[in-house]
């Protein structure tokens, strides 16, 4: 408004949207039409949120399925023999107890300790 | 006559005398050093006849140790608890070691009684060692029948540790 109350006009040359948004700049200068374009497929992200979701949901899906067809194979070490410990222990013992018995024997007696002297 | 006959024994006897002496020098000489001889190769025999036992046990030994880690692989893979058999195996390792001492003790007291010529008491060190030896071989052997075992076949038995 004027100070006489008449409204006032746009100047000469302004963009006629007094927004000063890409789209009136991108009337300004031919280059700026990349920018334009790149701004847009923001805004339609934007504007379209849902689109986003759907493409995560759809990565993660992809991922899932790949881990699946793909899984590695299970170490010797994490893998668990089959059977209880009750057989583990029942093929153990037999093996274990011929070295279990007989520790008490030293192998050598004090006679025959003596027998180095008992021999001359 | 007689006087020739007496002559001669005399003479005889001169030289028989001394071969005789001499002779009896000789082999007390020979038998001194036989017998001391004698005695260090017995000794030798007995200290290889001790390395070698020490050998057989400690192979013993670690086949037991081997046969409890692969029980203990098994119990963790089972999603059971080994700190009862890893215990056990800590304490078997342990009384393991101190007979392995008590052997090479052994053996250093035999071979320390070389040269003594079987003189009395020589090999008291050794016996002393051996008693040593021969008293913690018990308390092992009970420890394996009484501990470990009751402990592996508690697994067989109760499937946990």
């Amino acid at each position: 408004m004027t100070a006489a109350g008449e409204p006032t006009k746009p100047k000469q040359g302004a963009a006629s949207h007094p927004h000063p948004s890409s789209h009136n700049r991108a009337v300004v200068a031919p280059h700026h039409e990349t920018t334009h374009a790149r701004h847009s497929h923001r805004q339609l992200h934007a504007h379209h949120p849902g689109m986003a979701y759907l493409a995560a949901a759809a990565m993660t899906a992809l991922g899932i399925l790949l881990l699946v067809a793909f899984k590695p194979a299970p170490s010797a070490v994490l893998q668990v023999p089959a059977g209880s410990i009750s057989e583990d222990v029942a093929k153990l013992m037999p093996a274990l107890e011929p070295d279990l018995e007989g520790y008490a024997d030293p192998g050598i007696s004090s006679a025959q300790l003596d027998e180095a002297t008992l021999g001359q | 006559m007689k006087r020739l006959r007496l002559m001669m024994v005399g003479l005889a006897a001169a030289i028989m005398l001394p071969s005789v002496v001499l002779a009896q020098q000789t082999t007390s000489k020979a038998t001194i050093p036989n017998r001391c001889q004698r005695f260090d190769v017995a000794i030798d025999l007995r200290a290889s006849s001790v390395d070698s036992l020490r050998k057989a046990r400690a192979d013993t030994a670690s086949r037991i140790d081997a046969r409890l880690t692969g029980l203990l692989g098994r119990l963790t893979v089972r999603g059971l608890d080994p700190a009862k058999i890893k215990a056990d195996q800590a304490e078997f390792d342990r009384r393991a070691a101190l007979v392995d001492r008590d052997y090479d003790d052994l053996a250093t007291a035999v071979r320390s009684a070389k040269g003594a010529c079987a003189a009395a008491g020589s090999l008291q060190p050794a016996r002393d060692k051996l008693a040593v030896l021969t008293s913690d071989l018990h308390d092992l052997q009970n420890w394996l029948g009484v501990i470990l075992r009751v402990d592996i076949l508690s697994l067989k038995a109760g499937g946990r540790s």
